[in-house]
């Protein structure tokens, strides 16, 4: 149909005329040029040099190596480390954001004044830069003379300022969870908030007529409207809590004692300060296919509520 | 209903809605009290800070800090560097973004929705991969410390979601309008720039914000691409206070918060097209 449209109007005006397919692919086709240059292609380079020996010196010749970089990296149990940080950060991460994300949605849209105010005061931490962020919560947390630490011991929680937070395993992770969901909330808020915003109130006053309480309406009428959005949400933020580096490290540079060391810390660490490319590619290469694994099952499953994440 | 249980239905929402606010009020205390700190600190100087108790309340700020920065070359040329990345991002990914958004919404393309969900997935590729392969190409080229070099790797980080979000501009946007033109004789390329292009000024402007805020955020690619006098603004940062004047917290915060400085402004005076660009995408798709 739209070809013999297309070749009627080539008669009838009597010049030459592209197709709106050819015309239509001639737009996109810078986007898909640099996108193969600058995207495609270096990432499946980067798969390439994770089989293969790639120091500084060889950089741009990298040299096969019969998988030596993965065996590396399993031989000294690194990557399960690496790998359980990195999902422990992204859970705690993710979870604390979505709860605090939907109460502080939830409290905006519920029929208060100011709402844009409100709004627009909460969303100034998501547009501080990620390495003000992580020198912010530096000096917040800082042992001596962060205000964090005297709050703590004027509330008596801490006897003195003795709290190193950066020094401890399990304090360290909480700072930079902490730091991070600093960051993102607004994010996460933001969203929800406009998708519970596009919820039809009808469907919600019915409910409540029909004799559901609140809680009942919101999980049997808000959460499966506003699901898509929830998706999308959740799925965003562990891709990009998966990608977090700047705020990792420039609070606790990996540490201490790797117990900080995240998937994208180690890989950055691997390539720019040891030099070893192509191992850093190997670190690379099992995140993308966890990754890929992990948004083909989520995929499968959400194929029965009849949409995809991507 | 009777009176009384009407009586009390209302004290209840009233004490209801008051405890909102309130809630509401402490949250945003909370939330805030970080950048709040910031700015306390900016304007102390350093030896005040490193005694307790901490003074909440500067009754007695000074701007030395503040002068220090915008009398030091080294620092100004930071933001130089910043802003011309940030600014060379956000020309590049429009470009490609505007052009090929337009294709997305409206034209047959062959493979479109393959291409599309391929370039979405890219957000889950670990960036480091690309960065090492861009760090090997420039050694080649020549291109590691240059503008070109950082402003096309910056285009990488942001080039998925600024096709996605302009293109959700697009489409809210009725295809009548482009038949209309096409009737009234005009071409498609003229339809595009003149008809349809000045409707989606909104998404426009999200992608700007967008592209500037990551492209200024960035830290990754720059710490790497960028070395010597062409190193950005939040390496600059990281490295002068990480290191050499890790104590200097007076200092440091004042940096911290005219770091931000440039995004708030664009926050403030654009905070309604931002809230529309995030959530375009994500709410319709």
């Amino acid at each position: 149909m739209r070809r013999q449209a297309a070749a009627a109007v080539l008669r009838t005006r009597g010049r030459f005329r592209l197709t709106d397919r050819w015309f239509g692919t001639f737009l996109v086709a810078p986007a898909i040029i640099v996108f193969l240059v600058v995207i495609a292609y270096p990432i499946i380079r980067g798969i390439w040099v994770s089989f293969c020996a790639n120091k500084l010196k060889n950089i741009n010749n990298p040299i096969w190596n019969d998988f030596k970089n993965y065996q590396v990296i399993f031989k000294k149990g690194a990557f399960w480390n690496y790998f359980g940080n990195t999902l422990s950060f992204c859970f705690f991460t993710v979870g604390s954001q979505l709860v605090l994300g939907m109460l502080l949605a939830l409290l905006l849209n519920s029929g208060i004044k100011g709402r844009k105010f409100f709004r627009g005061l909460f969303i100034i931490p998501w547009t501080i830069p990620s390495v003000v962020v992580a020198i912010l919560w530096r000096w917040l947390i800082q042992q001596q003379y962060g205000v964090l630490n005297y709050i703590l011991m004027r509330l008596r929680v801490i006897s003195g300022m003795n709290l190193n937070w950066t020094n401890d395993p399990h304090m360290a992770m909480l700072a930079i969870i902490i730091a991070c969901v600093w960051k993102q909330l607004p994010y996460m808020m933001v969203m929800l908030l406009a998708g519970l915003q596009s919820v039809d109130r009808g469907l919600q006053e019915a409910a409540l007529i029909d004799g559901a309480n609140q809680a009942q309406s919101f999980w049997h009428i808000t959460i499966p409207a506003i699901r898509p959005v929830l998706v999308t949400c959740v799925w965003l933020s562990i891709t990009q809590n998966f990608q977090q580096f700047t705020i990792i490290n420039n609070m606790t540079g990996g540490g201490p004692n790797y117990a900080t060391q995240t998937l994208s810390v180690a890989a950055y660490k691997e390539a720019f300060t040891s030099y070893n490319f192509g191992t850093s590619a190997a670190i690379g290469v099992l995140w993308m296919v966890f990754l890929f694994v992990l948004t083909m099952l989520s995929n499968h499953f959400s194929d029965r509520f009849g949409r995809d994440i991507v | 209903m009777t009176g009384g249980d009407d009586m009390s239905m209302k004290t209840k929402q009233a004490v209801s809605l008051v405890l909102r606010y309130l809630l509401l009020a402490v949250l945003a205390v909370i939330l805030l009290f970080p950048v709040y700190w910031m700015i306390v600190c900016s304007l102390s100087e350093s030896h005040a800070l490193t005694k307790l108790p901490p003074h909440f309340i500067n009754t007695d700020p000074t701007f030395e800090n503040y002068l220090k920065i915008v009398t030091t070359p080294k620092y100004l040329n930071y933001f130089k560097n910043s802003f011309i990345s940030a600014g060379g991002t956000v020309i590049l990914s429009l470009l490609i973004a505007v052009i090929a958004g337009y294709g997305f919404s409206r034209f047959p393309i062959p493979f479109k929705n393959t291409i599309l969900s391929t370039i979405m997935s890219v957000q889950m590729f670990p960036q480091v991969v690309i960065l090492i392969s861009l760090f090997a190409f420039y050694n080649k080229l020549g291109w590691v410390s240059t503008y070109q070099g950082l402003i096309l790797a910056d285009t990488t980080l942001v080039m998925p979601l600024s096709i996605m979000l302009i293109k959700s501009f697009y489409d809210t946007v009725p295809r009548s309008l482009d038949e209309a033109a096409k009737i009234d004789g005009a071409g498609r390329m003229r339809t595009m720039f003149s008809v349809i292009f000045p409707l989606i000024q909104p998404g426009v402007v999200a992608v700007c914000i967008y592209t500037f805020l990551n492209a200024w955020d960035d830290y990754l690619m720059a710490s790497i691409l960028m070395q010597g006098t062409m190193k950005t603004l939040t390496v600059g940062i990281a490295e002068t206070f990480l290191g050499e004047f890790c104590y200097d917290y007076g200092g440091m915060m004042s940096f911290a918060f005219i770091g931000s400085l440039p995004i708030v402004i664009v926050f403030v005076f654009l905070q309604k097209y931002m809230i529309a660009g995030l959530t375009a995408g994500a709410v319709k798709g």
